[in-house]
């Protein structure tokens, strides 16, 4: 089959580009489960696609090819174009522009009379079969409405466009570039900010993970499920081993952490019979299934568990795990460490034990989640105290190991 | 419902610009597909709108289209509800007076929103954000927007985290948002008397009050210069201890980076650039990785690590010797 710059299916190249984007060091021999053809193609895609943006350079081991931008310097997320990649037929594309021209005139008209009209206004020749199906799918995406005359179903265009849900355009260019980058499933509004006939160019976006629009079919789903209390089957990937594993779920929210860039599923897993986070990025398939009684339970209990949680651990636990931090700080000339501990300490409590000392006390079910937090106040901590002692253990092994790491003694 | 749609692709996109641009020669089809096409889009999509798609006839040497009307696309209804999602964000308001958002929000009654706030729990976002339900913060950051749009200088008091409030003439130039902070900052140029006095960032939090200023600029602006690349990139190695490399690399995806994998040691050397102003947050993110990292140079910035390193374990050995007998380190 002749190479083509579109695909059918958005998966095949999600795992590239995330390979790409993420590691940036993989050669065609680590995507040894696709053939080399496959390979090539997938890259002369995504180069087509984002240009210059991907780059390549030579290894021991080989060429490998990565995606390395500054993401704070960026008006626009790159990744998009993957999502405008959809192949189609030539009778799709052609019924579409013939079929919205016709249909903008207002008029009412019935499948019957839409496939007369094409051949006389546009000389194109459409099967019934193929004007009907594709007037239902337009009707169900939103561009057509249908009107009932007696037993006739008629179609006109949607009148729902830019223009009627904005009449006073002000700022719509900077709220659909703003939204359009920041917002859940951001691609969406670069969809609608590519109608517009003018750029925008004022905003640029920090800390910005322009990589989790590679996962935005995923979480378009969990989000439907969310919204009609659905349960999903889900086909998983293990981070370890690569092993698919399939099971179902209730599930309860998207937990997104905007500074590791991870965005995860809090579900019930029904198998297990216990609550479990998935990341979106290794969920390779989501489907609806159908709620069962009882599954709301599931979700008042997680939402209990969520309010003592630091990060994504969902656990059984029933006991919380204290942990106390004392730092030294200068308060008169380092406000700036009480602010963070502050803003940063997820609702744990701050405390002046004495001039130049400071208490950070927080109680949650698995204090192993705030090592990593706790670690970059790194040069100030007095003492790290806390009722799960694996925990604590290993943080004093983690200075002693840095320490060797960095020429102390 | 699908995201993976041709409707919202870019060889629609491409078509749709040529309907619009028509009558028009190939050439300036084939320029319109470079623009707003793929790297290979002309190669591809314009033999098949010639050959195979009968959207254009050719009349007197140039393509015309056989539509009755420019053509637009309808907001899908995915685009609908993704839109009915967004008038519960209270950061809308920045962007809409009370009157815009009534209309949308009536237009949009029968519309079920794509998710609502509850479904998503941002749970490290920091806790002292821009105050987007404060009316005089909405007021300050519309005067800035429209500032930037119709680049007009702006006089702005601002209060400095030392808590003085001054008073500067400035040039607004781009708004800058942060998610994990959740706030805004603006870039602009200050300008005294005609003279450029260089390009701060204010944070919108910050900012007391915004009115119109006479001014004037004598003299280009270079705004990207603001951006401030390290001068040498950060050299660390990261191993796969406690799925180290995945976790860098992941939380480390939205800076310029160039890593080599060591098979022998499961370890990878990464090539880290930053900008100058963030040097601070990028060392205490990266002491958040612990011993599963260890910075390589350049030499300024490990010796900041190691100091810190170091003064943290004199800490911790002082804090040891100052216990009672026979209360150890845990």
């Amino acid at each position: 089959m002749a190479y083509s710059e579109l695909v059918k299916q958005f998966d095949r190249v999600r795992d590239y580009m995330r390979d790409f984007l993420i590691f940036g060091f993989k050669t065609r021999d680590d995507f040894s489960s696709k053939s080399t053809r496959t390979y090539d193609n997938e890259r002369r895609r995504i180069e087509s696609w984002l240009g210059e943006s991907l780059r390549w350079t030579y290894r021991p081991d080989g060429k490998t090819m990565f995606l390395s931008m500054d993401a704070a310097l960026l008006e626009h997320n790159p990744l998009y174009r993957a999502w405008q990649s959809k192949s189609f037929t030539d009778n799709d594309i052609v019924l579409h522009f013939f079929l919205l021209d016709l249909l903008s005139s207002g008029i009412p008209r019935h499948a019957e009379e839409i496939t007369d009209l094409l051949a006389v206004e546009y000389g194109q020749v459409f099967e019934l079969s193929t004007v009907r199906r594709k007037l239902k799918e337009y009707t169900a995406l939103g561009l057509l409405e249908g009107h009932r005359q007696g037993r006739r179903l008629c179609y006109t265009r949607s009148s729902c466009t830019l223009d009627t849900l904005f009449p006073d355009q002000t700022n719509l260019a900077p709220l659909l570039h703003f939204f359009g980058e920041t917002a859940p499933l951001a691609v969406i509004g670069s969809f609608l900010y590519g109608r517009l006939d003018r750029e925008n160019t004022l905003f640029r976006f920090k800390h910005h993970f322009i990589v989790h629009t590679l996962e935005d079919q995923i979480l378009l789903t969990c989000l439907e499920a969310l919204r009609c209390r659905q349960r999903l089957e889900l086909v998983n990937v293990s981070g370890r081993n690569g092993r698919e594993r399939t099971c179902v779920v209730v599930p309860i929210k998207i937990l997104v952490s905007v500074q590791s860039g991870r965005r995860y599923l809090a579900a019930r897993r029904l198998d297990q019979r216990r609550f479990a986070t998935f990341r979106l990025d290794y969920i390779k398939s989501a489907v609806p299934r159908p709620a069962l009684p009882g599954d709301e339970a599931y979700r008042s209990q997680a939402e209990e568990c969520l309010a003592h949680t630091w990060g994504t651990a969902l656990t059984s636990r029933e006991r919380l795990e204290r942990i106390t931090m004392n730092i030294a700080v200068d308060e008169l000339h380092e406000g700036y460490i009480l602010q963070r501990l502050r803003r940063e300490g997820r609702g744990g409590t701050v405390t002046q034990i004495r001039p130049g000392l400071w208490q950070y006390t927080h109680q949650v079910y698995d204090s192993g989640e705030m090592m990593s937090w706790v670690k970059t106040f790194i040069g100030r901590i007095v003492s790290l105290e806390g009722d799960n002692q694996a925990v604590i253990r290993r943080f004093y092994q983690d200075i002693q190991r840095m320490t060797a790491l960095y020429g102390g003694t | 419902m699908e995201l993976f749609s041709e409707l919202y692709g870019c060889y629609y996109e491409v078509v749709a610009q040529i309907l619009r641009a028509a009558p028009l020669s190939r050439r300036q089809a084939e320029e319109l597909a470079v623009r707003w096409g793929y790297g290979e889009s002309v190669l591809q999509l314009i033999p098949k709108l010639l050959n195979h798609w009968p959207l254009l006839e050719e009349r007197e040497g140039l393509l015309c289209s056989k539509l009755a009307h420019s053509p637009a696309l309808p907001v899908t209804a995915l685009e609908q509800a993704w839109l009915k999602a967004l008038l519960e964000d209270p950061r809308i308001r920045l962007f809409l007076t009370d009157s815009q958002i009534a209309h949308l929000a009536q237009a949009l009654a029968e519309v079920e929103p794509l998710f609502r706030p509850s479904d998503l729990r941002f749970f490290d976002r920091y806790l002292d954000g821009d105050n987007y339900a404060d009316p005089a913060y909405r007021r300050r950051f519309q005067t800035i927007l429209e500032g930037i749009q119709q680049k007009s200088f702006l006089s702005i008091a601002y209060l400095s985290p030392k808590g003085r409030t001054r008073r500067d003439c400035y040039l607004p130039l781009r708004l800058e948002y942060s998610a994990k902070d959740d706030k805004f900052r603006l870039y602009a140029a200050k300008v005294w008397h005609g003279t450029l006095q260089g390009y701060p960032v204010l944070n919108l939090g910050r900012i007391q009050l915004v009115t119109p200023a006479r001014e004037r600029l004598d003299g280009p602006l270079d705004i990207d210069s603001r951006s401030r690349r390290c001068d040498q990139p950060i050299v660390l190695r990261v191993t796969s201890e406690r799925n180290g490399i995945e976790r860098f690399m992941v939380e480390f995806s939205s800076y310029e980076k160039q890593s080599e994998y060591d098979a022998q040691t499961k370890t990878c050397l990464v090539h880290l650039w930053y900008q100058k102003d963030d040097e601070t947050e990028v060392l205490i993110r990266l002491l958040g990785f612990g011993p599963v990292l260890q910075i390589l140079g350049p030499e300024p910035f490990a010796a900041q690590i190691r100091a810190r390193v170091l003064r943290q374990q004199a800490l911790l050995v002082s804090a040891q010797a100052e216990r009672p007998a026979g209360a150890q380190q845990q």
